[in-house]
């Protein structure tokens, strides 16, 4: 009974004490169930709380638990709980315990920094050389967080400061990876072995390097460590480039100075990222004007020797082309950087002498005087085969031309496939042409022409921007005939290499004939690459937007709000990307953008602005001439031709379509008097009849004069000075024809060309957009033009016994639902002769005498018969098909037989 | 087979693959049109004869690295075209050339009256301390010799040049004309005769600080990650 009050007593007075701890006061019999009692009194240090569980306990110190079989020992000591840490060594924890991992609380305490635990574990024999399952130790632990002053007492008791890991890392190794400075000096002094590699051969100084750690990498060669490289050739040097790293590339330099010469070496590499190589560079070259000097003049040595490689035939074009292409790059990038201090010798120094500054290029002109030669030599060949015909068209260059193409595909394809021999395809294709002068040039003229694109790059970075070089100028006019030569033979050149031609209007009129001559999709592009080459942060594509640049648009005055928005925004932001929100709206992205240009193309066409005037058959606009009847009306002329610049630069359509004359204002070409027939049709049969027919004595009594209607009043005005009393005879009336053409079309609106033509400039550089002609600029601008078959179906009236019951009609209208874009198109101007959809739908469409609906009209069947059609009433002559297979199949022969066919590409 | 494509790419070298060499010299080889230039140097680099060979369109370029009296030499070799048409573009290729083989024919009195003109040259474009070693090449040609040895060789001690007489068709002295030229600039660097810091000197410094044994094995370079619980 009393035993019974006894142990009632203990239970309660446990219970009390439980209960005001908030805590068990007795620790579980069983292992697993104690330890997870004790872990996180162990980790909050509660020794006082511990010491009382363990009192009375046979809780096993060393029981390990948890997935990573850790004891109680390795949570003090990972933690820094020391009051715990010791009261578990003094219960003789071993302190050698391994975890799953093979760490001891060593290296637990080593990693986290844990000074005081390190010092007991110490004091209780913790042995310093263990190597955990990595084979880390604890000065490992030590060295990659950078803990100099625990490694310092630490370091005394190690047996082997060069211990390695699995991987053959020391200490050393890591403290150099993570640039930790003392760290590094601690070991050094503690007698680490500064070269000794990994397993892949990688030194202090190569880890350094790799990781950009200048400072270390300072440390480490200014105590002699070697420049060695690892088992794979990767030197400490590579690893800079790769990684950007010019500062430590830089103090490789100053400890190897023959590395200066291998750095500028690896701009041959093409397996080097460009960027970071020039980086690099341009950080060298800015430590001293000596530095810049010297780095200059070795790449114009190394581009020297890359030209003549690629002008020796037998070597890869491609590979030697893309190799001087990017060494003149990066050559024309560091030496436009200038010298670190630009007061030393900028411009022309003592005497009329050219400046050190200029003399980095000297050693490029053995390359230009090369080319220069190889040009004359092409020159003297094309004279010989201009006295020798028959040689020009002999079999044996035909074939060579022919070997050539195929090694072009072959050069391209060799990257993929080893299949290919590109030595052998070249040696047969050398073979096979051999002596002949004609062959020379075919084989020369691509690797000529790379060279000329690196004269040029050269040249230009010479001159301020926008300026081409009078050396370049020059150079083109001396080999006029041969470069026009090159790319007659092979237009592509002109693509690929003389990208010159769009930076010199001067230069481009000579071979705009035969750029205008290649396949509009190749033009659009080239047009693409220039347009964009200049962009800010090409690489970045998807920028977060910054929610100052959104243009916030209103809807009930989009014209004026986008103007606005537009007008506050710079250039370059709007080359970068347009984003638009409507106000109060929710919506982002590309979908809104082109709603807004959708949107805003329909304001700058609205009548009430009075901008632009409808052309004479309804479907395309022009500007209005008078339109100043709004003050402002050249801003908004300027916004326009702004709106269009921006969208043809972004890739997006305007729902606009101009007239033929307006796009040729836009491209620079003069418009001519059939260009009148889209404002005014009848006066343009005028002129025609006057042109045609002798008016001699006719008595027309005209003069170089015409009158115009100025808000109702008459007013005389010249053609040209004087023209009020020169009379149009048989002689001069083209002259007058032209210059009437020049007033209805452009002398009229001449203030409002160019107004539109300001702001279309400031997104589209002129030298570009006149790689195309009026057609494919309305392609580029508008796209194709959308087309409602509804619309069209409820606007169309049928004949001849047709009726919209009728079988077959049903067919061609399902027939017109199942077509592309593109075949209704054809279809459509197949039929009207038009591409366009009036403005205002099929209801507006017009005809030879006013408006004309589309009309269907049964012809009928017989085999084969395809529809014709009459496009001055608009009418589809449609044979009574037998079934809508055959009518659909007739159909798009006649549209892509039929009709002009749409200029497209 | 083409003339030319005696060649070596030295851009080709794949990522980190350095070559190591403790100097790089820019030879020429130059000489009258069919005197076998090119086939000279496609048995030097290839070790082979090359069977109907073309002539030569502009220069040709080859390299090869050697050994010469312990030191590593990366020979950057252009081979010119001899007819008179490139004769001008050939020339544009000789400015800082450390070395030069002139080459005649044994067979061919021709090429062998065309030396002076062709020495003129190189002495003039080249540098006049290039190092020019006379080559009197198809010594297999030997019952149709037009230039005897010992005319030759006076006209190379008279001129200063070296003198060979070489067979691109068996090799032979092929290899050693090539190595006797670029001996003897490396001994006009030994002596202080040729400087090759100076520029324009043909003579450039390789990679000799990187030379290091290289086992093929090694997995490449681990980071250790750094622990932070």
């Amino acid at each position: 009974m009393e035993r019974a009050m006894e142990q009632l007593n203990v239970q309660l007075s446990r219970l009390t004490r439980s209960l005001r701890r908030a805590r068990t006061v007795e620790l579980p019999e069983d292992n697993e169930t104690a330890v997870y009692t004790l872990m996180p009194m162990v980790m909050a240090d509660q020794h006082r709380s511990v010491t009382e569980l363990l009192l009375n306990s046979k809780f096993d110190v060393n029981y390990a638990f948890g997935r990573v079989k850790r004891s109680l020992l390795h949570i003090a000591a990972n933690c820094g709980s020391v009051e715990c840490l010791v009261l578990l060594l003094k219960r003789g924890a071993n302190p050698n315990y391994q975890d799953i991992s093979g760490c001891t609380p060593l290296h637990l305490a080593a990693r986290n920094g844990q000074k005081k635990c390190m010092g007991r574990l110490l004091e209780y024999n913790a042995d310093v050389n263990i190597c955990n399952n990595e084979g880390l130790t604890a000065i490992h632990w030590l060295a990659v967080n950078g803990r100099t002053e625990l490694l310092h007492d630490l370091v005394q008791h190690v047996t082997n400061v060069d211990v390695e890991d699995a991987m053959g890392q020391t200490a050393l190794h890591v403290a150099c990876q993570n640039g930790h400075k003392t760290t590094v000096l601690c070991l050094l002094d503690s007698g680490a072995d500064i070269n000794r590699p990994n397993v892949s051969g990688a030194t202090p100084l190569y880890f350094a390097c790799s990781h950009g750690q200048r400072d270390t990498a300072q440390i480490l060669l200014s105590r002699a460590a070697k420049y060695l490289p690892d088992r794979n050739g990767v030197t400490p040097l590579d690893l800079c480039v790769q990684g950007g790293y010019g500062e430590t590339c830089e103090i490789l330099i100053q400890h190897h100075n023959r590395l200066f010469q291998t750095l500028v070496q690896m701009t041959q590499n093409d397996d080097i990222k460009e960027s970071m190589l020039r980086q690099v560079l341009e950080h060298v070259s800015q430590q001293s004007d000596s530095h810049y000097q010297r780095i200059l003049t070795s790449l114009a040595e190394v581009a020297t020797t890359n030209g003549h490689k690629l002008l020796s035939l037998s070597s890869s074009f491609e590979a030697q082309m893309k190799s001087l292409l990017r060494i003149v790059r990066i050559f024309c990038h560091v030496y436009r950087l200038g010298p670190s201090s630009p007061s030393n010798g900028n411009d022309m120094g003592y005497n009329g002498n050219k400046t050190p500054r200029s003399q980095v290029f000297k050693p490029m002109e053995l390359l230009w005087h090369s080319l220069d030669e190889w040009l004359v030599l092409i020159s003297s060949e094309l004279d010989r085969n201009g006295r020798n015909p028959s040689s020009a068209s002999s079999p044996s260059s035909e074939i060579a031309s022919l070997l050539l193409k195929q090694r072009e595909a072959s050069d391209g394809a060799d990257a993929d496939s080893d299949a290919l021999d590109p030595q052998q395809v070249i040696m047969e294709t050398t073979e096979a042409a051999y002596g002949d002068g004609e062959d020379v040039i075919s084989m020369t003229a691509n690797r000529l022409s790379a060279v000329i694109q690196a004269f040029y790059m050269s040249c230009s970075c010479q001159m301020p921007p926008g300026m081409t070089s009078p050396r370049f100028i020059e150079f083109v006019c001396k080999h006029d005939e041969v470069l026009k030569c090159f790319v007659t033979r092979n237009p592509k050149i002109i693509f690929n290499h003389f990208h010159f031609l769009l930076e010199c209007p001067e230069l481009m009129s000579r071979f705009m004939h035969i750029i205008k001559g290649q396949p509009f999709k190749e033009r659009c592009e080239w047009f693409y690459e220039h347009l964009l080459a200049g962009k800010p942060d090409n690489e970045m594509v998807h920028r977060p937007v910054n929610e100052n640049d959104i243009l916030l648009i209103h809807r009930d005055s989009v014209f004026r709000s986008s103007c606005e928005m537009v007008s506050k925004s710079t250039n370059e932001k709007l080359k970068q990307g347009i984003a638009v929100r409507f106000h109060g709206e929710e919506g982002m992205g590309q979908g809104v953008v082109r709603e807004w240009f959708d949107v805003l193309s329909n304001e700058i066409i609205n009548p009430d602005y009075g901008l632009f005037t409808q052309s004479a058959d309804g479907t395309t606009f022009q500007p209005n001439s008078n339109s100043s009847v709004n003050p402002d009306h050249l801003n908004y002329f300027c916004f326009a031709g702004q709106v269009l610049g921006l969208a043809l630069y972004h890739r997006q359509l305007v729902n606009i379509y101009f007239t033929r004359s307006f796009y040729k204002h836009i491209l620079g070409i003069p418009v001519n008097y059939q260009d009148v027939a889209s404002i005014d049709p009848e006066y343009a049969k005028n002129l025609q009849w006057i042109l045609d027919n002798d008016i001699s004595d006719l008595g027309l009594e005209l003069t170089f004069s015409v009158e115009t209607d100025v808000f109702g009043a008459m007013e005389e005005v010249p053609l040209k000075p004087g023209g009020t009393g020169i009379l149009v005879t048989q002689d001069n009336k083209a002259e007058y024809v032209q210059l009437v053409t020049e007033l209805r079309m452009t002398r009229a609106i001449q203030p409002q060309i160019n107004a539109f033509l300001q702001g279309f400039h400031t997104f589209i550089p002129p030298s570009l957009i006149q790689l195309f002609d009026e057609y494919e600029l309305e392609l580029l601008l508008s796209g194709l033009p959308e087309i409602d078959v509804q619309d069209w179906k409820r606007n169309t009236e049928y004949t001849s016994g047709y009726d919209l019951q009728e079988p077959v009609v049903q067919w061609f209208w399902n027939v017109v639902e199942s077509l592309t874009q593109e075949d209704r198109v054809l279809l459509l101007q197949f039929v009207t002769g038009s591409s366009r959809v009036p403005h205002g739908g099929f209801a507006y469409l017009m005809g030879g005498s006013g408006l004309q609906k589309f009309t269907i009209a049964a012809v009928p069947y017989t085999s084969n018969l395809l529809p014709t059609s009459s496009t001055c009433i608009n009418m589809l002559k449609l044979p009574e098909y037998p079934s809508q297979e055959v009518l659909k199949d007739r159909l798009l022969v006649a549209c892509h037989c039929g009709s002009y066919g749409y200029t497209m590409a | 087979m083409h003339k030319g494509a005696a060649v070596s790419w030295c851009c080709s070298a794949t990522f980190f693959l350095h070559i190591v060499s403790d100097f790089l010299f820019k030879f020429l080889v130059i000489g009258s049109a069919g005197a076998g230039k090119s086939c000279l140097l496609h048995q030097f680099i290839e070790n082979k004869f090359k069977q109907d060979s073309n002539h030569t369109i502009g220069v040709e370029f080859g390299s090869r690295v050697v050994n010469v009296a312990g030191k590593t030499v990366k020979l950057q070799i252009w081979d010119t075209a001899g007819q008179e048409r490139f004769r001008s573009v050939t020339r544009s290729y000789y400015r800082g050339a450390a070395g030069a083989l002139l080459v005649y024919d044994i067979t061919s009195r021709e090429t062998y009256n065309a030396l002076t003109n062709w020495l003129t040259d190189a002495r003039t474009l080249a540098s006049p301390n290039i190092i020019i070693i006379l080559c009197g090449n198809k010594k297999d040609l030997d019952a149709d010799r037009e230039v005897t040895f010992l005319e030759a060789s006076r006209f190379a001690q008279e001129n200063e040049l070296m003198f060979l007489e070489t067979s691109a068709l068996t090799g032979e002295n092929v290899e050693e004309g090539f190595l006797k030229c670029a001996r003897t600039i490396l001994n006009k660097i030994d002596s202080g005769e040729l400087d090759p810091e100076r520029m324009g000197s043909g003579i450039q410094y390789g990679d000799a600080s990187l030379r290091q044994l290289r086992q093929p094995r090694g997995a490449p370079a681990q980071n250790k990650q750094q622990c932070n619980c």
